[in-house]
């Protein structure tokens, strides 16, 4: 079934989403359906392709081939319309970094059309979640990366998009930070927010997560729920998503390696 | 003992080999600069030897009382070059980091060997060798003084660059901070244009100074007992003959140059202990901060105090950007590096402008009158760097800013009106020191008229090259390093070419100018300027038209360009 034919159900929505660079095949092909309030982890290898194909699903790179469709806009006909719905934390994180921390979230909600009595309260309230108060008036460039990621993550969530990217949210966070964040996501969730979420800790995906997608060499692998997952991977019953992924990816688990340690 | 001494070496010579690599491989990844170092090694290899040449004709042929002055000058010359040399190439320091070496088993003492003996091959000591060697030649008059003036040139050279490296590291905390780094953005060229200053007006009061008080004078004399002055007291002693003398120096020299190593030695050994030796220009703490009876306050509260441009009642899309731009027009250093060539060119046009050929009251008339122009078009292809790429100042954050669901066609309005507005207040500047400097003052509402409708259309110019052409805009130290998203040759035609198309579209305006000033009646004004005016909404309403219109197609290609690694 084409799932472009019933697209409405599904807040993110990918076809045949391909990308080349040169002759490296970044992304093969790849079909994503996420439904609206779902937490979808996104799992891979390092260079598997979980950058590009979130950076695809932003409008912040074009496809090779395929099309893509978010909170039921078509990302090349109406790009500011999917912009619109979506917050991103990318991973690798570019700021306005002469911005202090509180410029920033108010510039932020500013472009999105916020008025400047909500940006103010919206921008206070996310500072003071992200333990920024102290901080707010030093400029970006000086901020340590967890705190650079923490008001990238601020600004994410400063429209309440109903859809979130998040690239490796957790990557730098101290454990406090985290445990909030991880709080504001359930919240999101519950009022139907969706979540599209790379992660490389597995306790974290499988503890979040209600479905998982696996990409390896640009090609989803898996997808489904841990015991969908599991019984793809012919893994136990008591087997750990990590165990899951290892077996997925083929990872290598040669015992004899590195036997001078 | 023996295996002590192998695993030195070894050491060493890897720390030499490291250096030699890390040189190798920036000019190898990067073809600007690599081109760059060519060009400059074209430039300063023959100015070194040029330099070695006048040397080597002056200690030969000045009286050997002259020959000694000679000798301290230009040892003192190269010294205070050497140490302020950190303050001006930092980036190179840091390609090669000795604090990176602090995780392997090298002792402190060995970072700080390799790390002069690295120093071997930087460009510095390669252009001093020929006039050292020079020094060595002419002085070395005899088998006694050969060995005593080469002792005195290698323990110069060492102390110059182990004091030099000490300096770096006293100051490390300082130079990488970005407060310095923003200031020396300022501080730099503010210097330069100085000395440009100084030298065109330097030599004519230089010839007018009785030289031979200034070297019989005691100040002279004291300056000479710097390292550099005790190393050509040692020489000169050495080639008179006079070997008690040079040998008394030399070794107080070597008492310093020792001196000098066990500084180095120790301050390598605080950073290796993780001691802060310079503290870095850290942010005001908060209880500082909170202190002032004049804080700023809460950053939500402040960050939304509503600007000048409220009252416009602008969309809030503009005003957010016009607010993000202005604050990066004060803080980044990209604006301030281009404001100050701004400077540097109204300084060489000051020059002219005061040249006595040209300021002289008999001076054809149209001569300044031209020259005014001509500086306006100047400073007006100055500016075209920032007008011809209104996102590179974005770099990677223009990720952040094409994500935002806003008006393109208001995000460049944005960016345009607050370019506008910067850009007029430097106008304004230009075009008052220049008709005050030549005195031409009534020609200043002339000036300024044309400055604001030709910088209209250089923005309009400006935004579709931009969308077409981003440059990835990157902060060296002080300098601006500019990376093109496209091939750089190909880069800098289009640049060219779009700089011709701009001011062949200005003509019109000019002429609406420059014609009811100079040859129509000034009654022409009230017809020449709303057709200039018209003219230039059409160019810009147009421009703004296919800017937006092939922004969200380039969105991603820009992104991707402004963020490209090197």
């Amino acid at each position: 079934m084409n799932p472009m034919e019933n697209a409405d159900s599904y807040t993110i929505l990918a076809y045949g989403l391909t990308k080349r660079f040169g002759d490296t095949v970044a992304v093969d092909g790849i079909d994503l359906h996420v439904q609206a309030g779902e937490f979808f982890g996104f799992l891979g290898p390092n260079g598997a392709g979980k950058s590009t194909t979130i950076k695809m699903l932003c409008g912040l790179l074009r496809p090779t081939e395929g099309s893509i469709r978010i909170a039921g806009f078509d990302i090349d006909g109406q790009p500011l319309e999917v912009k619109r719905h979506i917050g991103v934390l990318p991973e690798e994180i570019d700021l306005y970094e002469r911005l202090t921390g509180a410029e920033f979230l108010v510039f932020a909600a500013r472009m999105h059309g916020l008025p400047l009595e909500e940006a103010r309260r919206r921008t206070s309230d996310l500072l003071e979640l992200m333990e920024l108060t102290e901080d707010q008036n030093r400029l970006i460039v000086d901020y340590s990366m967890g705190m650079k990621k923490k008001t990238a993550f601020a600004a994410a969530l400063i429209h309440h998009p109903k859809v979130l990217f998040l690239d490796e949210p957790f990557n730098g966070i101290d454990p406090i930070s985290v445990r909030a964040i991880r709080n504001v996501l359930r919240q999101l969730t519950d009022h139907g927010t969706t979540i599209f979420f790379t992660s490389h800790v597995m306790e974290v995906v499988e503890r979040l997560c209600s479905r998982v997608a696996i990409i390896n060499r640009g090609q989803i692998v898996a997808e489904g729920g841990l015991a969908e997952l599991r019984a793809k991977a012919a893994a136990g019953g008591d087997s750990s998503l990590e165990d899951i992924f290892l077996k997925l990816v083929n990872a290598r688990t040669d015992d004899e390696a590195l036997s001078w340690l | 003992m023996a295996v002590a001494a192998t695993r030195i070496a070894r050491y060493l010579g890897l720390l030499l080999w490291l250096k030699a690599l890390l040189m190798w491989r920036t000019y190898r990844r990067n073809l600007s600069a690599a081109v760059g170092a060519i060009l400059a090694l074209l430039f300063l290899v023959p100015l070194s030897m040029m330099i070695a040449v006048g040397c080597f004709l002056g200690f030969r042929f000045l009286e050997p009382p002259m020959a000694a002055h000679l000798l301290r000058a230009v040892l003192l010359a190269a010294y205070l070059l050497w140490l302020l040399s950190p303050l001006f190439g930092y980036e190179l320091t840091e390609e090669y980091d000795i604090s990176k070496l602090f995780l392997y088993p090298i002792s402190p003492r060995l970072i700080t060997v390799g790390a002069l003996l690295g120093s071997v091959l930087d460009l510095g000591v390669l252009l001093l060798l020929p006039s050292l060697l020079v020094i060595l030649i002419v002085f070395s008059g005899s088998i006694a003084a050969f060995p005593v003036v080469l002792a005195a040139l290698a323990l110069f050279l060492l102390h110059t660059i182990a004091l030099s490296q000490s300096l770096s590291l006293a100051s490390a905390g300082i130079l990488r901070s970005r407060r310095a780094r923003d200031i020396m953005v300022v501080l730099i060229p503010l210097l330069m244009t100085l000395l440009y200053l100084g030298s065109q007006i330097l030599p004519y009061r230089l010839q007018r100074v009785n030289w031979s008080v200034v070297l019989d004078s005691r100040a002279w004399n004291l300056i000479n007992y710097l390292p550099s002055g005790l190393a050509a007291r040692a020489v000169s002693g050495a080639r008179q003959g006079d070997m008690a003398q040079s040998v008394s120096f030399l070794l107080m020299l070597a008492g310093i140059t020792v001196a000098t190593l066990y500084l180095s030695s120790w301050l390598v050994q605080l950073v290796y202990a993780g001691e802060v030796v310079s503290a870095p220009l850290r942010r005001r703490t908060a209880s500082k901060a909170a202190a002032s009876p004049r804080s700023r306050p809460a950053g939500a509260e402040a960050a939304l105090t509503r600007s000048a441009w409220s009252a416009l009642r602008l969309p809030p899309v503009i005003e957010a950007v016009i607010d993000k731009e202005f604050k990066y027009l004060l803080r980044d250093p990209y604006f301030k590096a281009s404001l100050m060539m701004t400077i540097y060119m109204l300084a060489v046009i000051i020059i002219l402008l005061v040249n006595p050929r040209t300021s002289r009251p008999e001076a054809p008339r149209d001569l300044t009158q031209m020259m005014l122009w001509g500086a306006s078009w100047m400073l007006l292809f100055a500016e075209a760097q920032l007008a011809f790429n209104i996102f590179g100042i974005e770099g990677a954050a223009a990720t952040v800013l094409f994500l935002f669901p806003s008006s393109r066609r208001y995000i460049v309005i944005g960016k345009n009106v607050a370019l506008f507005v910067a850009l007029s207040g430097v106008n304004l500047v230009f075009a008052f020191v220049l008709t005050a400097l030549g005195k031409r003052l009534q020609l200043l509402p002339e000036l300024l008229l044309w400055f604001v409708l030709a910088t209209v259309m250089l923005i309009s110019c400006g935004n579709l090259i931009s969308v077409w052409f981003p440059v990835r805009i990157v902060m060296r130290g002080w300098a601006v390093r500019r990376h093109s998203a496209t091939r750089g040759l190909v880069h800098g035609f289009v640049h060219m070419g779009v700089s011709c198309i701009a001011a062949l579209l200005s003509l019109p305006v000019l002429a609406a100018v420059v014609l009811p000033t100079y040859w129509l009646n000034p009654i022409w004004f009230a017809l020449t300027i709303p057709l200039a005016l018209a003219y230039l909404c059409v160019a810009y309403l147009a421009s703004l038209h296919l800017t937006a219109k092939a922004l969200p197609l380039r969105e991603a290609d820009i992104a991707n360009a402004l963020r490209q690694e090197r």
